[in-house]
């Protein structure tokens, strides 16, 4: 298997996964997104703007 | 959020509002895979014509405790941007709305493909990025976009958009 179609196979699957991904409910979307604004809220533990709100679901 | 949509729908029950519809990054992720935002966003037709059409939601919320804080409303634990509709896209969107469940509540978010041609119509750099992860992710009904596009006069710049990022 070459490099190009390594990285198309890996391309190929991510994209797969997202489309699986946006097929969740709602609710499980909304828990997710919690998780990530508390990721983010980690990283940016020093330049947090006012908006960067972890929500309380 | 079931008791922040809740609190929302009742704006609508108590007709301090005509209509309302999730839209901006979380009507984007009910469609897509989970993507980091901060806002919900809801666009909403007031009830009556006034100046000041922010007036009545904030002094509804207040009364409930819930206070502005700059352009938003912390309502249960997330923070609530209303934006009115600003046009006759918007408000045709809101009214034609997707009826959803959030758990046992019951919610509208905007239609995927009145959601597209906003985010076409206010072409910010984010808003192009949506619009691909949209394309990437999900059945757009391209008779449906194609058909708002048209009437709102937007077929040009999906074209364009089209054959720069989408082709």
């Amino acid at each position: 298997m070459d490099k190009d179609e390594t990285l198309e196979r890996i391309i190929r699957a991510k994209r797969l996964r997202r489309k699986e991904l946006s097929k969740l409910p709602f609710k499980k979307k909304i828990e997710i997104l919690v998780q990530l604004q508390k990721m983010a809220r980690g990283i940016k533990r020093h330049s947090i703007e006012k908006t960067s709100r972890v929500w309380i679901i | 959020m079931e008791k922040t949509l809740k609190v929302i729908r009742g704006l609508k029950e108590k007709k301090i509002i005509r209509n309302f519809a999730i839209g901006g990054g979380i009507a984007v992720l009910y469609y897509t895979e989970p993507v980091l935002t901060y806002d919900l966003d809801i666009f909403f037709i007031p009830a009556e014509d006034r100046l000041d059409v922010l007036s009545p939601i904030y002094k509804y919320l207040r009364k409930k405790g819930y206070k502005p804080q700059e352009e938003h409303v912390l309502i249960e634990g997330v923070p609530v941007q209303f934006i009115p509709v600003y046009n006759e896209l918007v408000r045709e969107a809101v009214k034609d709305s997707a009826k959803v469940n959030y758990g046992r509540i019951k919610t509208q978010v905007i239609g995927l493909e009145y959601l597209v041609a906003i985010m076409l119509q206010v072409n910010r750099a984010k808003d192009r990025e949506r619009i691909i992860k949209i394309f990437e992710e999900t059945d757009v009904n391209l008779k449906v976009l194609k058909g708002i596009l048209k009437k709102f006069n937007l077929i040009g710049r999906y074209d364009k958009f089209r054959s720069k990022y989408l082709g």
